[in-house]
């Protein structure tokens, strides 16, 4: 175990590194609420790839594959992790270009649900977006917290209230700018540091041999990829980050800040490749500590620990440290901005005549309300596990009917709000979190099917895609996807707005029916 | 070396230098991107002057 006072001067020493480079870029490129929110058009190819990967790669890629590996199915669970991770950004490739399209000017998820469906569909989308980033941004702050708890005693709040406060500051002062520049840093520093610690750690095991034949010698379905719960897993999870993957502010407002069509296609598509040798590495790990026998009964969520700790030395674990502070800083701005420009975006539209001091103290204001629940919830040491499938079945059920708008004139609200919901209700019938409370039921228990995740998701995705197709064919309605660009306006945009709708930014409709 | 094992090793280095070949990748599109907007941006202020 490395000494507390060492971990947390490392934690700290990174954190202030990461906090002044944040501002120091920021300083005098904030000007208004819309740099705060959109950055728009002003990050290149590589850059949005680097802040990709960064947002995305959080302290789970140390956690969940490595899991995966260990016991959700050794290689193929693992191989399925690592297209999971993949295609969630590849779908966007297509998505970003054509809501780049369709919104020129546009900051979030919210204003194109509101504009293309409506009010219901809306409250919907907002519902999961809120729930999928907060609980995404609460598994960060708690696995953080963990990590250092197990490998240096460090307590839990002290983790969760330094990292909280330190990427409250640069986030607070400079919002997406900032979050942008710190994650194109902090992946040019994360990749070197987890390519020395991987590779170290597979020579201190003694090479790709000796794991290979350790794990054959104790279970080789580990190392088979066709192995089937394996592969119903990867399955599971793919359809899982795809769909709550749609609902992440955070990827849409990389799609704005992109400076054109082309650096989001291959910034989305760099960024793609760029995750799936870091979660196959990391869930070889959980291989590994499966077949070496380092794992004791429920401890396989932090195999890849148990490896290192197995492997290197004791100074050397301190690396660990600031690689799991680093990952976990730039997924947590990330979420940090992208909550609070959901609700920042959306107040400019309800409040009357905000002004941009109003709008950016809002935006700042809500930005240090994220990072306390954030903070608190972290500290809990909370099992966030089933929220976070809840959260991805949610998405499952809701994204196709949520895209059809962007590819069918066709597509209305409540085709999408009933496919949505009834998607939802197929993947629940199979979800096994529930499964036990939902059999007692009277009259609807003895007709469920069997608790099945990967039945879930499928269901979901499958019912509620068809529905939303059928929906859209029965019915003769037709929405204009050019009028969604005259419906949602630049923040700075005041001739935009028309004195009778009270400064709207969207105005919520054009008399199209939905 | 089995097969197996061989697959194996290709798999665990090939991820590997695949990490390496991503950050060195990234960090090319990178530096040569700042140089282009700092060169604009030089431009843009001999232009104003």
């Amino acid at each position: 175990m490395v000494a507390t006072g060492i971990a947390l001067g490392a934690t700290t020493l990174t954190l202030t590194i990461i906090t002044v480079v944040g501002l120091l870029h920021s300083r005098g490129r904030v000007i208004s609420v819309e740099d705060y929110v959109s950055a728009r058009n002003s990050t290149g190819t590589g850059g949005t790839a680097a802040t990709l990967v960064a947002s995305g790669m959080g302290a789970w890629v140390l956690f969940s594959p490595a899991e995966a590996g260990a016991a959700f199915g050794g290689l193929a669970a693992v191989l399925g992790y690592a297209i999971g991770g993949a295609i969630p950004l590849l779908v966007f490739v297509s998505v970003g270009v054509r809501i780049r399209e369709y919104l020129p000017q546009g900051h979030s998820l919210t204003e194109y649900v509101y504009a293309r469906y409506g009010a219901w569909m809306y409250a919907y989308a907002v519902a999961i977006a809120a729930f999928y980033m907060f609980i995404f941004l609460a598994a960060e702050m708690t696995a953080v917290s963990g990590a250092l708890a197990y490998i240096a005693g460090v307590p839990p709040w002290i983790t969760a209230g330094t990292i909280g406060v330190f990427v409250l500051a640069y986030t607070g002062y400079g919002g997406l700018v900032a979050s942008i520049f710190t994650d194109t840093v902090q992946t040019l520093v994360v990749l070197p540091l987890l390519a020395v610690s991987f590779g170290a750690v597979v020579l201190g095991l003694g090479g790709p041999g000796e794991i290979h034949t350790a794990v054959v010698a104790s279970n080789p379905d580990l190392l088979d990829p066709t192995f089937l719960p394996g592969v119903a897993f990867g399955a599971f999870v793919t359809i899982g980050i795809t769909g709550a993957n749609v609902f992440n502010q955070g990827q849409w407002q990389r799609v704005f800040a992109a400076e054109s069509d082309a650096a989001v296609r291959r910034g989305f598509a760099a960024a793609a490749i760029a995750g799936v040798p870091m979660i196959l590495l990391a869930g070889l790990f959980g291989v590994a500590a499966a077949g070496l026998g380092l794992l004791a009964e429920g401890n396989a969520s932090v195999a890849f620990f148990l490896v290192v700790a197995e492997a290197l030395p004791e100074w050397a674990t301190l690396a660990v440290v600031v690689l799991v502070v680093l990952l976990v800083t730039s997924s947590a701005d990330t979420m940090f901005n992208a909550l609070a420009s959901l609700v920042t975006v959306d107040l400019s539209r309800v409040l009357d005549d905000p002004d941009e001091r109003t709008l950016q103290a809002v935006a700042r204001g809500l930005t240090a309300i994220v990072a306390a629940g954030a903070i608190t919830v972290g500290a809990q040491g909370y099992s966030v596990l089933e929220l976070f499938l809840l959260a991805d079945l949610l998405g499952a059920a809701t994204f196709v009917p949520f895209l059809h708008g962007l590819y069918s004139e066709r597509a209305t609200q409540w085709g999408a709000l009933v496919a949505s919901v009834l998607g939802l209700a197929v993947g629940l019938a199979y979800f096994p979190t529930f499964h036990g409370a939902l059999t007692g039921l009277p009259l609807i228990g003895p007709a469920l099917p069997g608790a099945s995740f990967v039945h879930a998701f499928a269901g979901a995705a499958a019912v509620s895609a068809v529905l939303s197709v059928v929906a859209g064919r029965a019915t003769d309605s037709r929405f204009d996807g050019g009028s969604l660009a005259a419906e949602v306006h630049s923040l700075d945009d005041r001739s935009a707005r028309s004195p009778e709708d009270g400064n709207a930014v969207v105005d919520g409709g054009t008399g199209v029916d939905r | 070396m089995t097969l197996g094992a061989g697959a194996f090793a290709v798999l665990v280095w090939g991820s590997l230098a695949s990490v390496v070949v991503t950050f060195g990748c990234l960090l090319w599109i990178v530096l040569r991107e700042d140089v282009t907007e700092r060169r604009a941006r030089s431009v843009g202020r001999r232009a104003e002057r």
